[in-house]
């Protein structure tokens, strides 16, 4: 009988061995990604291509790492503003990625860009990923919520010394995680100027007095929009009307 | 994309509410007295409401085919003034259309805006040629511009007038993109003196930036047609953006004497507003191979010497090296250069904002400090700045690389050994990063940190959605636990509920017997009846009543009476049906079934 059990379940490990490999087979397993592809055209130094391969690979699937690679081709193919962009974007999704992170200041000293000053709850911010912000505040609001409410008034359980420890704990997080989201929420306003020498105007016209000018690369802050010009705050400090196409914001794919 | 934009605004709109709250929480008295000082510049700011208007010619005697202008003066602002799109003129003269300017002109403790529209006047005649009045809108409110009177004679008449024209002079040259060009607005005067100043002389152009040179407005002597005249001179700065053909332009108001004429302009603070024609000028872009350090410098410097704040300091001190460039160019907006690699130094880039200027035009001097800190003791030269700039008058770039000057480094202050990183740039920013930043962060091989969006789930309308959805689930959940909760404290409650639920099934059972004439089917479910309507009374369950249980709820006389025998009545019928082998006869039924309707509402209204 055993014998007969241990036959059984070989034969089901060949199936399932079979199955599973022919789903990967069927899945594209074995073939090279646009992922892979783009790796291997930026090592041979063909940045444009490379660049195309990460900008495929990102409207099939966004990666922080397809995003650190895309800056680092746009960059290579002399495109400063882009790049500030997508490395922007591989730390919105991963603030812990340090490759990011050093072309970034890389970036900034080559092309003399200066840092966007934050307010305490966007650096704050930056300690986690995104979403982890808003899930954290979403979990312990509704775990406070089911301690302090659902279990004495729904269920009908008593309050007992550690469910309300817990609460007490789970509204701190609640409280931490706001300060975070909203760091997360001024964040989405920061956009990067893409082309270089981008005029901002005094008024939101098309000839309106030029107040200066932006380099590729600058990360803004946008205040306000009006018709197709945003706003801005720059980072040393001028205020100022910048045509829409000139400005992607890092939050929000255009 | 805008859904997700509206609900975007979710919380900005939340907090704006809290904010509204807040602030009419917190609004003062509306009866409170100002503050002393508010109420004064409240004063002050008061702009004056009355619209005047005038109109004039400059000059007011011209010869034919001569500059004329004609001016629309109105005290408001520009954009509340609506004027006719053609302005009727004798066929002599034809106008077009030229700038707006808006200048404030203070009267007494109130100031009001003075809005000029100008129109260029094409003479075709000799004579005496009158734009009648005509009317203005402002802000809705009708003005009158009074009829305005230009004598045009021939040319060469000594009757004729010189206005004041606003020219532009530049000099001759190449230009280059970044180049700061020295731009002379030129107002030449009429001849009788009475021009006493230029206010808000300024350049326009979309590609230049424009640095204003303050205290450079200055009087000289022009040669004009032949005749020495004076003029008024006022120097900007234009800095062209892009190469290629780019377009100047000029305006100013004119301080001057009040002329006296009843035909000219005499509306109190009227300065009349110049218009220059345009200029082009020809802009290239700078030319291939600069040099190490070029950072935009165009024009001519001398060499820039390094000047450290001392010979000697310690390892792991910063030293402080100033570099001067002294010269004539775009000093204003100089940048200063990167270093490479410093081995043996620590070097703080210099910041842009930290030069200064010494002089406000082109000429002069603009400092940039670099921070410098020495890792190893010893007498050490500092690294060398590569610095160039571009000669626009020789057309080439000039090497004024910074030379290093020998400092004696002593051992460090507290002792200990420094770090030989030589790349700390970005801890020395105060980024607090320890990786240096010479170089691109290295390519990933695999993806592994996904998202399904940039935008964070916060402004997501579906995260907000479920959110409500939980909200609201816990709210019925809350809802149907107290109305459950307070089932069990109050059990009579139920019991009643479930016989009103029974009752209302009998009666529908028993009316339609009634309607079908069906005598078993109507007695069965006119005792259903009174047992359900009963059974709460008697804590019983009502099918298990008999007939005495029934009548024990009627009082003695009731029980005797009509009620009770019409209760035995019906149980005798139904008992009959359930146990004799032959039917009742239902005559006797039917006549019993007014009664029986008055007795069971009668109970319903005892009962529930």
């Amino acid at each position: 009988m055993l014998i007969r059990l241990i036959q059984f379940n070989r034969s089901a490990a060949r199936w399932l061995a079979c199955a599973l490999w022919l789903a990967l087979v069927d899945s594209g397993c074995g073939e090279t990604t646009t992922f892979e592809k783009g790796v291997a055209a930026y090592q041979a130094q063909d940045f444009p291509a490379a660049a195309k391969y990460f900008g495929d690979e990102l409207k099939r699937i966004a990666s922080a790492e397809a995003w650190r690679n895309l800056g680092n081709a746009e960059w290579q193919g002399g495109h400063p503003g882009p790049a500030v962009l997508a490395w922007e974007r591989a730390r919105w999704i991963n603030p812990s990625d340090a490759e990011a992170a050093a072309s970034l200041r890389y970036a900034r000293q080559s092309a003399q860009l200066a840092e966007l000053p934050l307010s305490w709850w966007e650096n704050y911010s930056i300690w986690l990923s995104v979403n982890t912000w808003t899930w954290l505040a979403t979990a312990s609001f509704w775990l406070t919520v089911a301690l302090v409410f659902v279990l004495p008034a729904i269920l009908g359980r008593r309050r007992t010394a550690w469910t309300q420890s817990l609460a007490a704990v789970a509204f701190g997080v609640f409280l931490l995680a706001i300060a975070g989201g909203a760091g997360i929420q001024t964040r989405t306003a920061i956009g990067v100027i893409l082309s270089p020498a981008t005029p901002l105007r005094q008024t939101p016209t098309q000839h309106a007095q030029i107040l200066t000018q932006l380099a590729a690369g600058e990360l803004v802050r946008c205040r306000n929009i009006r018709g197709s010009y945003y706003f801005l705050h720059t980072s040393t400090g001028d205020w100022g009307w910048v045509e829409k196409g000139q400005l992607q914001f890092i939050a929000r794919p255009q | 994309m805008t859904t997700m934009n509206r609900h975007r605004h979710l919380p900005s709109v939340a907090a704006a509410l809290l904010l509204l709250v807040g602030v009419a929480w917190a609004a003062p008295d509306t009866d409170a007295p100002l503050d002393p000082a508010m109420q004064q510049l409240l004063k002050q700011a008061a702009v004056e409401s009355d619209v005047a208007a005038d109109a004039g010619f400059d000059p007011l005697v011209a010869a034919v085919g001569e500059p004329v202008t004609y001016r629309v003066v109105i005290t408001a602002e520009p954009e509340a003034v609506d004027l006719p799109d053609k302005i009727h003129s004798p066929p002599e003269l034809e106008l077009q259309k030229g700038g707006v300017g808006s200048s404030m002109v203070n009267q007494g403790q109130t100031s009001r805006y003075l809005a000029t529209f100008n129109y260029r006047v094409v003479t075709r005649g000799t004579g005496s040629f009158t734009i009648n009045a005509f009317t203005a809108s402002v802000d809705g409110q009708f003005v009158t511009i009074p009829a305005r009177t230009l004598t045009v004679v021939a040319p060469g008449s000594p009757a004729a007038q010189s206005p004041a024209t606003l020219q532009i002079e530049v000099s001759e040259g190449d230009f280059y993109v970044g180049q700061a060009i020295a731009v002379n607005l030129v107002v030449l005067d009429s001849g009788d003196s009475s021009l006493f100043g230029l206010v808000e002389p300024k350049a326009l152009g979309d590609a230049f930036l424009f640095d204003p040179v303050p205290g450079s407005q200055r009087r000289e002597l022009r040669e004009d047609q032949g005749r020495s005249v004076s003029a008024l001179m006022a120097k900007v700065l234009a800095i062209p953006v892009h190469e290629g053909r780019l377009t100047l332009n000029a305006q100013t108001f004119m301080e001057r004497r009040t002329p006296t004429d009843p035909q000219a302009i005499l509306l109190h603070g009227y300065r009349p507003f110049l218009e220059s024609a345009p200029m082009g000028i020809t802009v290239r872009h700078l030319p291939e191979g600069a040099l190490p350090g070029f950072t935009g410098l165009i024009g001519r410097f001398e060499s820039a010497l390094p000047a450290p704040a001392t010979r000697e300091v310690h390892a792991g001190d910063p030293l402080d090296l100033a570099v001067v460039v002294r010269g004539e160019g775009n000093l204003g907006r100089l940048l200063p250069p990167s270093l490479g690699p410093t081995p043996g130094w620590r070097v703080v880039p210099a910041a842009a904002n930290g030069s200064t200027a010494a002089s406000g035009g082109q000429n002069g001097s603009n400092t940039f400090h670099f921070t410098l800190i020495p890792l190893t003791p010893g007498m050490t030269p500092t690294p060398k700045i590569p610095f160039s700039y571009f000669d626009p008058q020789a057309r080439r770039y000039v090497d004024l690389t910074v030379p290093a000057t020998t400092i004696l480094v002593l051992p460090p202050a507290g002792g200990g050994v420094l770090s030989r990183d030589t790349n700390g740039l970005g801890e020395m920013a105060g980024t607090g990063a320890s990786r240096p930043a010479a170089s691109l962060g290295s390519l990933a091989r695999q993806p592994a940190h996904f998202a399904t969006s940039l935008v964070p789930v916060q402004q997501r309308a579906a995260f907000w959605r479920w959110q409500f959805f939980l909200g609201m689930l816990l709210a019925v959940a809350y809802l149907v636990s107290r109305h459950r909760r307070f089932l069990a404290a109050h059990p009579q409650v139920a019991i009643l509920a479930r016989a009103r639920r029974e009752l209302r099934r009998q009666d529908r059972r028993r009316r339609r017997a009634a309607r079908e004439q069906d005598a078993v089917a109507f007695a069965q479910a006119a005792v259903a009846s009174l047992r359900v309507v009963c059974a709460p009374h008697l804590r019983a369950n009502a099918p298990a009543l008999v007939c005495e249980d029934v009548l024990r709820l009627f009082s003695a006389p009731e029980r005797e009476g009509p009620t009770g025998n019409l209760v035995r009545q019906l149980f005798l019928f139904a008992d009959e049906i359930a146990f004799k082998e032959k039917a009742p006869n239902p005559k006797t039924l039917w006549p019993l079934q007014p009664e029986l309707e008055k007795l069971l509402a009668d109970l319903r209204r005892r009962s529930c």
